[in-house]
């Protein structure tokens, strides 16, 4: 027995992540329940829904013997199943009660078993108080309607004397099958009312012989004694309506047949009515199969080796000369390529789910700001890279935190200068060549130019009644040093400025840009890679300097048409009648050898913006497993990231974005030099009224 | 006389299909026993209690009646809630044969 014991304790051990993954995704799948209530007070499939997070939360909490889960999420339960049964009504305080229970039970999950946490534990007890307040709240109001009838949906069945019904029920087939079983129905309903004169048709129930067990041939009829509303009777046969015909008859007026519901025997899915409300994110799980991030990662660091691998050999290949060594060569390099986007496509994940936790963060930081906003989320299924999606997430939310506090103002501000009283706030994401385009997008106060200049000439980061373009003016928010004690709340000011949001892009090799109209509103554009760990590259060479750009950002490429270029290789050509900035990677990294005679110009496009860079030879298509720059090239700007080539050569990936600042840069150079060097960022300030 | 089955534990859904196998060969090896040792039911469900139900169903149609022995507290309360008593099932199925 006692290796049993040892045996079920592995597994339990073995099983608890999955458990604690699996919970928080309830848990996640309750907290955007309980905020869509919030738009839908009424909705019972809302209610059905969320109440059976809860019981799943429960339930497998209670395998894992994580007794103070159960006894927890025990009385969350009981709450729901009062709202669930319309005794208990909605109201926002309740609503912010559950989303904090919600909020405990993960913390719960995350300590484990026999560690309750001490430092929770008061408020936990407090949680637990307001929660049987809040069920004892309904009685009292039951009570009091009984002497003194009010109005309200919540009192009405207590309005109503006690009363009897006739209820018949015909199980379907499928009924044990979809794991109901009219047993446990009749004992849910003898919880609120007095069962008599029931009696169980066996009619149907043939011999043991000719009996499929599993398939169900019951009917039953039964009195049912009780004070509740016939919607009440409905939901108890809610769980099993698509597997039951059922009458309810009203034996006061005994002639009066109440509306009979017929759903018999239809195909039934027991998740139906969960996978309507909580969205394709919980419940479509069970068509996934799970697996470790860490092992999907080895997988695609091996890939990348042996697309390394690949390339070596392929170059081998070439070198000999043989021709069926290269057709076998060039299939595996195929298989290899198509491995790649495969396993790319395991680790992508939509967007939207990242969006949706910031659903809470709206909520509560517009709550505690007394401001009334709209979230909207567009582009949700927008995927990328997990791995980039961790790592955005905090940048975005200190951009949305930013936007509630300082761009969006109160309803009495938005009243003032004419606007609607709710404030807007959108995110929204797609793709675009490459990259993904993620918009924090508010109809707040916009910035504040103005202000902006003097705090940048105050703190000597613009010369004093210079008076920079527009855009300039705007990029200085992201300028360390850049905010002030006196914006710094403690909502965005977290010692997380706006610096270190353009750092944390920066790194995934993204961008960031800002557009601002003021008094109408901000839109925070941020642009990533879809994937940190391989894309297709276009390789070029510039003297023995290797470079590759991302292939989805080579436009075309061009014969260079002899363009005149300053000293740090910055120039325009022109191509098709219009200007094109242009720099040479040769004079801008101060590369050795002569310049090419046939040298030629790739046209990329970063953004919204074009620009070409001059090479000496064009070296094709590649597979680029991309590799952090050391420590010592952080500072370098322009690239991204380096690469190794079949033959161990190393090429540098060119950072599209940040080149294209160096191309466009019409600044004096010794000026274009100080601003590219420090321009990461600061913490925004929008406000002049605040 | 030996029972001609002994009620496992639980009888529930999951239970059936094997149970009905099992019946099946008791029947088939004692035709003229119909007593059902019925005291260690601690779990019985609605696929249980159906089950239960044919077992008489067949019984009665070759003129027998069940016997329950010594039913447990679950079972009865079970068959109670469903309106059902011993001499329900043995009831019915007489009437359907």
């Amino acid at each position: 027995m006692s290796t049993n014991n040892d045996q079920d304790a592995e597994f339990i051990a073995q099983m608890l992540p999955t458990f604690v993954s699996e919970a928080k995704e309830q848990l996640d799948a309750l907290e955007s329940l309980l905020l869509k209530l919030e738009d839908a007070p009424a909705d019972r499939e809302l209610l059905d829904a969320l109440f059976r997070c809860a019981h799943t939360v429960k339930g497998s909490a209670g395998l894992f013997g994580l007794d103070h889960v159960v006894a927890f999420t025990h009385h969350l339960e009981t709450l729901l199943d009062l709202m669930r049964e319309d005794q208990c009504p909605w109201s926002s305080e309740i609503s912010t009660l559950l989303l904090e229970c919600t909020d405990e039970i993960g913390r719960l999950i995350q300590v484990g078993p026999g560690e309750p946490g001490s430092g929770g534990a008061v408020g936990r007890i407090d949680l637990v108080k307001r929660l049987q307040e809040a069920c004892a709240g309904r009685e009292t109001q039951g009570e009091g309607a009984t002497s003194a009838p009010v109005s309200g949906a919540s009192i009405i069945e207590h309005s109503e004397p006690s009363q009897g019904w006739r209820i018949e029920a015909a199980f379907g087939p499928d009924t044990f099958r979809n794991g109901l079983d009219p047993v446990a129905l009749l004992a849910h309903l003898s919880g609120f009312g007095r069962i008599h004169n029931a009696q169980t048709d066996l009619a149907r129930v043939p011999s043991i012989e000719d009996l499929d067990p599993e398939s169900c041939h019951l009917r039953l009829h039964f009195d049912f004694d009780s004070t509740v509303t016939r919607e009440r009777i409905d939901t108890a046969f809610s769980f099993v309506k698509d597997d039951c015909t059922y009458e309810v008859l009203s034996l006061g007026a005994a002639t009066h047949k109440v509306e009979a519901v017929k759903n018999a025997f239809k195909e039934h899915e027991t998740k139906a009515p969960s996978t309507k409300v909580a969205g394709p994110d919980t419940t479509e799980s069970t068509k996934f199969i799970r697996v470790q991030a860490d092992r999907l990662d080895t997988v695609i660091n091996l890939l990348g080796e042996l697309v390394i691998a690949g390339a070596g050999a392929e170059m081998l290949a070439r070198q000999s000369g043989q021709a069926p060594l290269l057709e076998a060569n060039r299939q595996i390099s195929q298989l290899v390529e198509e491995i790649r986007n495969g396993t790319m496509q395991l680790r992508m994940v939509p967007i939207g789910e990242t969006f949706a936790r910031f659903r809470r963060t709206v909520r509560d930081v517009a709550a505690s700001l007394d401001k009334d906003v709209l979230l909207e989320i567009e582009g949700g299924e927008t995927e990328l890279d997990k791995s980039v999606v961790e790592r955005i997430t905090d940048p975005l939310m200190h951009l949305v935190r930013n936007a509630l506090d300082h761009g969006l103002e109160t309803p009495e501000q938005r009243a003032a200068s004419g606007k609607s009283t709710q404030g807007r706030l959108k995110l929204a994401a797609h793709h675009d060549s490459g990259n993904i385009v993620i918009r924090i997008e508010d109809d707040g106060r916009g910035i504040d130019r103005q202000r902006v200049l003097e705090r940048a000439w105050e703190r000597g980061l613009v010369e004093r009644g210079v008076v920079p373009p527009d855009a300039e003016i705007l990029a200085l928010i992201f300028r360390p040093g850049f905010s002030t004690a006196e914006s710094v709340t403690n909502l965005s000011g977290r010692g997380v400025g706006m610096d270190v949001v353009l750092k944390n892009i920066e790194a995934l090799r993204g961008s960031v840009s800002v557009l601002s109209d003021q008094g109408q509103g901000t839109t925070v554009e941020v642009r990533l890679p879809l994937t940190l760990a391989i894309i297709d590259g276009f390789l070029v060479s510039v003297g023995r300097a290797k470079f590759i750009f991302p292939l989805d950002s080579v436009i075309e490429v061009i014969k260079d048409s002899a363009a005149r270029l300053d000293d740090r290789g910055r120039g325009v050509i022109e191509l098709r009648g219009h200007p094109l900035p242009v720099v040479d990677l040769r004079a801008l990294y101060g590369l050795e050898g002569t310049p090419s005679e046939r040298a030629s110009v790739v046209v990329i496009q970063a953004g919204e913006d074009t620009y070409g860079v001059r090479v000496d030879a064009l070296l094709g298509q590649h597979q680029t497993v991309i590799k952090p720059l050391g420590r010592m090239f952080r500072s370098l700007r322009g690239m991204a990231g380096s690469s190794i080539l079949g033959n161990g050569e190393v090429a540098l990936i060119c950072d599209v974005n940040s080149l294209c600042g160096l191309a466009m840069d019409s600044t004096p150079p010794h000026t274009a030099r100080s601003n590219s060097s420090d321009s990461s960022g600061s913490e925004l300030v929008l406000s002049s009224t605040n | 006389m030996n029972p001609l089955i002994q009620l496992p534990d639980s009888i529930s859904v999951s239970e059936v299909t094997g149970l009905r196998e099992q019946w099946l060969q008791a029947m088939e090896h004692q035709p003229d026993n119909t007593l059902i040792d019925a005291r260690a039911v601690v779990d019985i469900d609605g696929a249980g209690i159906q089950l239960l139900a044919a077992l008489a169903q067949s019984l009665a149609a070759r003129g027998q009646t069940l016997q329950l022995l010594a039913p447990s507290a679950t079972l009865t309360e079970a068959l109670q809630r469903m309106g059902l008593t011993f001499a329900t099932l043995s009831q019915s199925s007489e009437a359907v044969a």
